[in-house]
């Protein structure tokens, strides 16, 4: 695979193995009509994103609601047709595939979701559901397929015995499960977790967390890890990408992101976090945003975060700033950094 | 010790369902000094709303009722009083906040309306003069272009908006005690910390005591003196808020504490877990209600429940082998 050449980005070791990659990737939806003869406006969920993703990574990719970061995730998967760009896996644009190869490549990336109930056939076994993607992609049949079933019961922590129950007779978190085991079943290579663990209790989330870290040991996954909890991603990711209105704003290694985080936003959204020390709490000062993230509708030109942003000049509102190289794969899009 | 606003003992609400009693609230004891911010912290179904419902006066019967214990606001028994005294009780002294603002305002009526209503009702004002207080209250509480809000529904406002709302409706009486059930879960962190701010800078102006319910520990180091843990229906632990992140000394809270990574420093190895569920409330453990997922868990613990009592410090613990105690 060829090197692309973005803005000041140095080309990457070639050791590193990129999986996944996004090139100017936008996906946008229809918004609200105006009015009767008014032109239809138009959302931009995710706007010229430029993404790499390492084999065998964690890449968390974090935000608040309404930042495109499930959107993201979902047109990387081409779960949503992306407007324009475009999504390499394994070197090859995904978009220039044929139905054919598209399914097969559709078993090495897979996606688990936050609610994992509305996502099981409440009305099939938690087995049959397992087997269903194998027996799809063809992958086993007869015994094996009960033995592969079991097998991966066992591997997410659940009792193979348990495969002819429904989904309503597990708990969130054992659903959550059933829902991975579904996902590793035609052994992907790249998993998408779209807030796993966001409607579990804290005494479960840890669970899961330490069973998805288990799994990508084992079975030497690459994660896209999305989520709003902060704590968690700086738990389980190398690097991670911050998001806002559409944009990556700024992406680093996972240390460096949280304790040198340099754009604005990333430095709001940090500090907004509940720490619990209570001592440190009560005496650290906090950076506060004014007012609600603006609608991804019609935005001003220039910077998507000038109207929130402490640190605002009026050439904020000129252009829009590019993610710009400042120092050892870190990159922000702020020109006051 | 500060003034005692509100004292709740051995509060017992059960439901009644056709599966059986289940019992939300088992005995549950703690007060709520005055100007003091205590936090109610545990996971879902542990009896942390049935709680706030009970001392709102709130629970919905059928299923629910209170069958015991007694809340008491000021000294006076508010299970004791008839149906009528207790909306004024509860109006004019309590102010709930709940977790979803969208379901909690009413959508096909003004903002402005729902505040000034419960002030006409309440506090006798007269149409004028609670719409001009509603403004004042709205501005308040940081919503920008109050007097233009007044004739908006819930539905234009932002979901971080609407919770300033509901937190309008729930002061515009001065209540001294606010009741907070999980007011920002819903929301983003970035709206959750103006929310925050708001209500600190509440407390400090007038003194309000607030009782805030959440299972996020993060949320309780940043705004609470004192916190409650709450497990299958009990408090297990009660602490100041730095004695409980120093020396949890509750193995439930131990492992709450352990099982959160944290923001300041990444932790190379495995999160820390408690295994197991929290029970069934059909389905309840005998002895103490933690034993099957506690690793100190002794034959004592399976056949006797531990009372709540002195842990030492201030503090108090339903254990019998907590943690940080010598001998």
């Amino acid at each position: 695979m060829t090197t692309p050449r973005e803005n000041g980005q140095t080309p990457v070791d070639s050791e590193e193995e990129i999986l996944v990659e996004t090139r100017e990737l936008s996906k946008h939806f229809p918004g609200p009509r105006p009015g009767l003869m008014r032109r239809r406006a138009i959302l931009r969920a995710v706007e010229k994103v430029n993404l790499r993703i390492r084999r065998g990574e964690v890449l968390g990719l974090v935000g608040e609601s309404g930042c495109g970061k499930s959107t993201l995730g979902q047109t990387i998967l081409n779960l949503y047709t992306p407007t324009s760009g475009q999504i390499f896996f394994e070197g090859e644009d995904i978009q220039e595939l044929r139905m054919g190869e598209l399914r097969s490549l559709r078993r090495k990336m897979q996606i688990v979701f936050q609610d994992p109930y509305s996502s099981l056939d409440p009305r099939m076994p938690i087995g049959q559901a397992i087997a269903e993607p194998l027996v799809i992609h063809k992958m086993a049949s007869g015994s094996e397929l009960e033995d592969r079933v079991s097998e991966l019961l066992q591997t997410v922590g659940l009792n193979p015995g348990l495969r002819n129950r429904y989904p309503h007779e597990f708990s969130g978190g054992q659903q959550q499960r059933i829902a991975l085991a579904r996902a590793l079943a035609v052994t992907p290579s790249f998993l998408v977790a779209d807030e796993p663990i966001s409607s579990m209790d804290v005494s479960i989330q840890g669970q899961l967390i330490n069973l998805l870290e288990k799994l990508r040991r084992q079975m030497g996954l690459t994660y896209l890890f999305i989520s709003h909890d902060l704590r968690m991603v700086r738990h389980i990711a190398d690097r991670v990408a911050v998001m806002y209105l559409g944009r990556i704003v700024e992406i680093a290694d996972c240390d460096e992101l949280f304790d040198n985080a340099l754009h604005p936003y990333t430095q709001a959204l940090l500090s907004a976090v509940p720490i619990t020390d209570p001592t440190a709490a009560r005496t650290r000062k906090r950076i506060r945003l004014e007012g609600d993230v603006p609608s991804p509708i019609d935005l001003p030109a220039g910077c998507v975060f000038q109207s929130r942003c402490p640190l605002v000049q009026p050439e904020c509102a000129n252009e829009e700033p590019e993610l710009r190289q400042m120092g050892d794969g870190h990159r922000a899009a702020c020109i006051m950094v | 010790m500060s003034e005692v606003l509100l004292q709740v003992e051995e509060l017992e609400t059960h439901l009644f369902t056709k599966e059986g009693v289940l019992k939300p609230v088992n005995g549950v004891s703690f007060h709520v000094g005055r100007g003091e911010t205590v936090g109610l912290v545990g996971e879902s179904g542990c009896g942390k709303t049935m709680t706030a419902l009970s001392i709102m006066g709130l629970v919905p019967n059928p299923p629910g009722r209170i069958v015991g214990g007694a809340i008491r606001l000021d000294g006076e028994d508010l299970l004791q009083l008839d149906d009528r005294t207790l909306r004024t009780r509860r109006s004019v002294h309590m102010g709930m906040i709940f977790q979803d603002a969208s379901t909690a305002l009413n959508p096909t009526m003004r903002v402005g309306d729902q505040i000034s209503e419960t002030m006409q009702r309440h506090l006798g004002m007269s149409r004028g003069e609670a719409a001009l207080h509603a403004t004042e209250i709205l501005d308040r509480v940081g919503i920008p272009a109050a007097e233009q809000r007044l004739d908006d529904y819930p539905h234009q406002f932002s979901g971080g908006m609407r919770q300033r709302v509901m937190i309008a409706i729930a002061i515009c009486c001065n209540p001294d005690l606010l009741i907070a059930d999980e007011p920002t879960t819903a929301l983003d962190v970035t709206i959750q910390a103006q929310l925050l701010d708001l209500v600190l800078e509440l407390k400090e102006d007038v003194g309000k005591s607030v009782l805030w319910i959440t299972h996020d520990l993060g949320v309780v180091a940043e705004l609470c003196d004192r916190v409650m843990v709450m497990y299958a229906g009990q408090v297990v632990e009660e602490a100041t808020v730095e004695e409980l992140f120093l020396r949890p000394r509750h193995p439930y809270t131990a492992g709450l504490l352990d099982s959160m990574p944290t923001l300041e420093e990444r932790r190379q190895e495995s999160l820390k877990t408690i295994e197991g569920m929290p029970p069934n409330m059909a389905r309840m453990p005998s002895g103490c209600a933690f034993h099957p997922r506690c690793e100190y868990a002794s034959e004592r613990c399976v056949e006797e429940a531990p009372a709540l009592e002195r842990s030492g410090g201030d503090g108090l613990v339903a254990c019998w082998h907590p943690l940080y105690i010598e001998g």
